[in-house]
């Protein structure tokens, strides 16, 4: 059985070992010109370079903190207004049309807009990457609330409940599992967000690391920029998953009980 | 019922929607009206209907909009093509699968617009890479939703089929793909809307005659804040049209499956 | 139901078929590309003359080559990008971008080159920056990867200090325009159209400084199209070399022409004072280019603009396409060589 499971995963690393293989093999003979793909020994050293001499540290700073601000912004104001339409009915019939009009436009159709109000700095990202972030979020709390069993709530009714023990013990526990994969989804939206924020303005961030390299013909660069950002949304996601499991996991034996 | 009932039906139950977007209608006037924040920031109703009908007269809406769809339609075919048939050999075979999925995973990771750098040195900044770069987004939902539809296929029914001996084709094409069906269709959806988003992305970054993402440039670098909204209003409009469309399916294709079994 | 699913495969495997079918056209073309900012999509000088008299459609028409004029909006740095993908046969670009491609492994090969560019450091008409002492830590716009970055980097050095000291904007074109006049950035290198729309001021400028601040634009050639297509070369060298002395007969005539691409005489007149025009389309690769050439490298690197030098005498410069021009038609004296100060050498 163990064997089988090792085979497995053996069998998994075959396709992306012939094309290592086959990528090192054509570049380094030149077959495929290093301009447009560099050798896999290239792509390192440049990592290496890039890693040893804090330029990239820097830049991927600038851009987490860009996520950082923005994922919040659009995490917490999402958050309100999807609990706002979830729990008192009037504020839904009256946002909810709006709110479902603007969420039909993506963020990048913003982009204009957002620059001629706050220019191309900090702040344009900032909103700009909130905004992406906030759909998402006001979308899974009030799938969330909306999403609790009618039954709960009639139990409670019959309880006797006060509203905050109901929203403390019947609402937030049922709804945070939707609430959660809303905050994954806005994570990865703000991370491929910044990234484009960065490519259409930016002074620095990893985005625009890559941009710079792209126009000073560095191919390797832009590789390892794409390597980069592709782990870190990798490692985000994850976190966020771990701190998932261990919270709600928490919650839902509790929930058992 | 008649027309009217459904009518006065459907205003007592959406008027307090009515409501809201005619205060802010009312207030973006107003605000215009009373100069409280300048036209260069913030165009008045007028305006924009202006622009609206400028852009649609003179035509360049329309190419715009033509130049972008031709661009969707081109990558989101190859793209899911590509997709649907590698996602449906995966979802087919356990060894394919083990094959494929850790690769599939490991550039899935790679937020797509952060393709965009890459592509261009790649393919250029002509039509290939707006192309490429659909193809790349509209890829990836399809496949997963392709395997996974597949996965979804109920077992009873291929155990019930090789009772029948259903050769492999036959087992395909009565099975597995209509009880797939519906996950495609969703992913052919979200491989839509991602196109949609995608080709305003590329075109803002490499950009060409006419397509909407041109145009959205086009109306920031005229400092025409007309055009800016018209632009978000029209690729909003556009975006809900493909969700509605292709949503529609969906939900016939599920009562379909529903009533199949 | 079943009609769906059949639909859906013939969709399938019809577009299977159609990914693969374009690129097969082949049609004789002959695709030139030229950074192209804000202006109209034409050329001054040299390239303005051969558009105007039709010099390359008239010469390649027997032969059934259309000829396509590229102007590319990301510029130098976009000019590379179409070389790389086969999209261009021929550029013109600036100096930065030429060796940083090279640098990256471009295949291409230098066969003229024009000198005498100018850019002029430019800030909002309001702005309190007078110096370039000033720019610490202030928001710079420029075109990164083209050769007005390394001018930029070249300046600052003067001045004690780097690119480092200052924010660097990558910013081209209109874009550039938008952003100096609503004071999203500081300052930037750019033309005079924006002072003389009231937008902007000049605190510094090359004209009138040592011609090693100024621009070598060159014309480079795809390796494999040189290889391919020698005898196009040469004729395109040729008909080049007539542009440029169509221009170079009248500096007023060809001053006056170059105000096609929608700049201003008095601006064109302004930036060419002090410059004859026997220098301005010199097409030479001589002693003075490739002694820039190098110092832009060299500038290049210590800024981290390139990381791989490479030696540019040698298998970069082709300049036997642009001897034969000359001597075929009768130009060998017209134009003289120039020494690093932009003096011409006596024969």
């Amino acid at each position: 059985m163990k064997f089988q499971i090792i085979k497995n995963k053996l069998l998994g690393l075959i396709i992306p070992l012939i094309l290592y293989v086959a990528w090192d093999f054509l570049t380094s003979r030149e077959i495929i010109p290093p301009e447009l793909l560099p050798a896999p020994k290239v792509i390192f050293d440049t990592w290496w370079d890039l890693q040893s001499s804090g330029e990239l540290a820097l830049n991927m700073k600038m851009s987490l903190l860009r996520v950082g601000f923005g994922f919040l912004l659009g995490a917490i104001s999402g958050f309100l207004l999807g609990t706002a339409m979830g729990l008192w009915k009037p504020v839904e019939l009256y946002l909810n049309p709006l709110f479902n009009f603007f969420r039909q436009i993506p963020v990048v159709a913003w982009i204009p807009f957002l620059i001629l109000w706050l220019g191309i700095d900090e702040w344009f990202k900032i909103v700009f990457i909130s905004f992406g972030a906030f759909i998402p979020m006001a979308l899974k709390t009030l799938e969330g609330i909306k999403g609790v069993p009618a039954s709960y709530l009639e139990v409670v009714r019959v309880f006797e409940y006060g509203w905050f023990r109901v929203l403390r013990t019947v609402i937030v526990p049922s709804a945070l599992p939707s609430i959660s994969t809303g905050l994954r989804l806005c994570l990865s939206e703000a991370w491929m967000l910044v990234i484009g924020a960065e490519l259409v303005a930016a002074g620095e961030g990893i985005g625009n690391v890559m941009v710079i390299a792209r126009r000073l013909f560095q191919t390797d660069v832009v590789l390892v920029g794409v390597i980069v950002i592709a782990i870190t949304g990798f490692a985000m996601d994850k976190v966020l998953g771990l701190l998932e499991t261990r919270f709600l996991g928490l919650h839902r034996s509790q929930n058992a009980q | 019922m008649s027309i009217a009932a459904k009518i006065t039906i459907f205003i007592r139950e959406k008027y307090h929607g009515f409501i809201s977007f005619l205060v802010l209608f009312l207030i973006w006037s107003g605000v215009c009206h009373y100069k409280l924040i300048s036209p260069d920031f913030l165009p008045t109703p007028a305006t924009v209907g202006t622009a609206f009908v400028k852009v649609v007269s003179s035509g360049i809406l329309g190419k715009s909009l033509g130049g972008s769809l031709i661009r969707i339609a081109e990558g989101f075919m190859i793209g899911t093509t590509l997709g649907f048939l590698l996602g449906a050999v995966m979802g087919v075979s356990r060894t394919l699968e083990r094959l494929f999925a850790p690769l599939i995973n490991a550039l899935r990771q790679v937020p797509i617009i952060g393709w965009i750098p890459l592509i261009i040195i790649w393919c250029g900044i002509a039509e290939t890479s707006k192309v490429t770069f659909i193809a790349i987004g509209a890829f990836f939902p399809i496949l997963i939703n392709t395997f996974e539809g597949i996965r979804s296929v109920s077992h009873s029914y291929v155990e019930v089929a090789q009772v029948f001996e259903y050769s492999r084709v036959k087992l395909l094409r009565k099975i597995v793909i209509p009880g797939a069906l519906p996950s495609i269709v969703s992913g052919i959806r979200l491989s839509m809307g991602t196109s949609w988003l995608l080709v305003v992305w590329a075109e803002i970054n490499t950009r060409s005659a006419y397509g909407i993402g041109d145009l959205l440039s086009s109306s920031r670098e005229e400092h025409n804040p007309g055009l800016i909204i018209v632009c978000i209003l029209v690729i909003g409009f556009v975006a809900f049209l493909i969700n509605e469309l292709f949503g529609h399916l969906e939900a016939r294709l599920n009562t379909w499956k529903k009533s199949y079994r | 139901m079943k009609k769906i699913i059949n639909i859906l495969l013939v969709m399938a495997v019809g577009m299977a078929l159609f990914g693969i079918t374009p690129g097969f056209a082949a049609e004789k073309v002959i695709r030139i590309g030229y950074p192209g900012g804000s202006g109209r999509p034409v050329s001054a000088g040299g390239w303005g003359y051969v558009q105007a008299k039709n010099l390359f459609e008239e010469e390649f028409k027997k032969d059934g080559y259309r000829i396509e004029y590229n102007y590319i909006k990301s510029q130098g740095p976009g000019c590379n990008e179409a070389l790389a993908n086969n999209s261009l046969d021929f550029s013109f670009h600036g100096d930065l971008p030429v060796l940083a491609g090279r640098s990256g492994g471009l295949k291409i090969k230098a066969l003229t080159a024009s000198r005498g560019g100018n850019a002029h450091l430019l800030v909002p008409t309001n702005s309190s920056i007078k110096t370039i002492k000033d720019l610490k830590g202030k928001r710079v716009g420029v075109g990164v990867g083209t050769w007005t970055h390394t001018l930029l980097a070249r300046v600052l050095n003067d001045n004690g200090m780097t690119l480092k000291d200052i924010k660097v904007i990558n910013i081209t074109g209109s874009d550039f325009e938008t952003a100096i006049a609503t004071n999203d950035i500081d300052a930037g290198f750019g033309s005079r159209a924006l002072v003389r729309r009231g937008v902007a001021k000049i605190i510094w400028t090359t004209v009138g400084k040592p011609v090693k601040y100024q621009s070598i634009f060159s014309l480079v050639v795809r390796e494999a199209f040189l290889k391919q297509h020698p005898d196009i070369v040469k004729r395109f060298v040729k008909m080049y070399v007539k542009g440029l002395y169509l221009a170079s007969l009248n500096k007023n005539e060809t001053l006056k022409f170059n105000t096609r691409t929608g700049s201003a005489l008095q601006d064109n007149i302004d930036d060419n004072a002090g410059q004859s025009i026997k220098y301005i389309t010199a097409p030479r690769i001589d002693g003075q280019v490739t002694q820039l050439y190098k110092e832009v490298q060299l500038v290049a690197k210590n800024n981290g603009l390139i990381r791989k030098p490479f030696d540019v005498d040698k298998d970069f410069i082709d300049s036997s396409f642009l001897e034969a021009a000359l001597k075929e038609l009768n130009l060998e004296n017209h134009w003289p060589n120039y020494d690093y100060n932009g003096n011409p050498i006596k024969k």
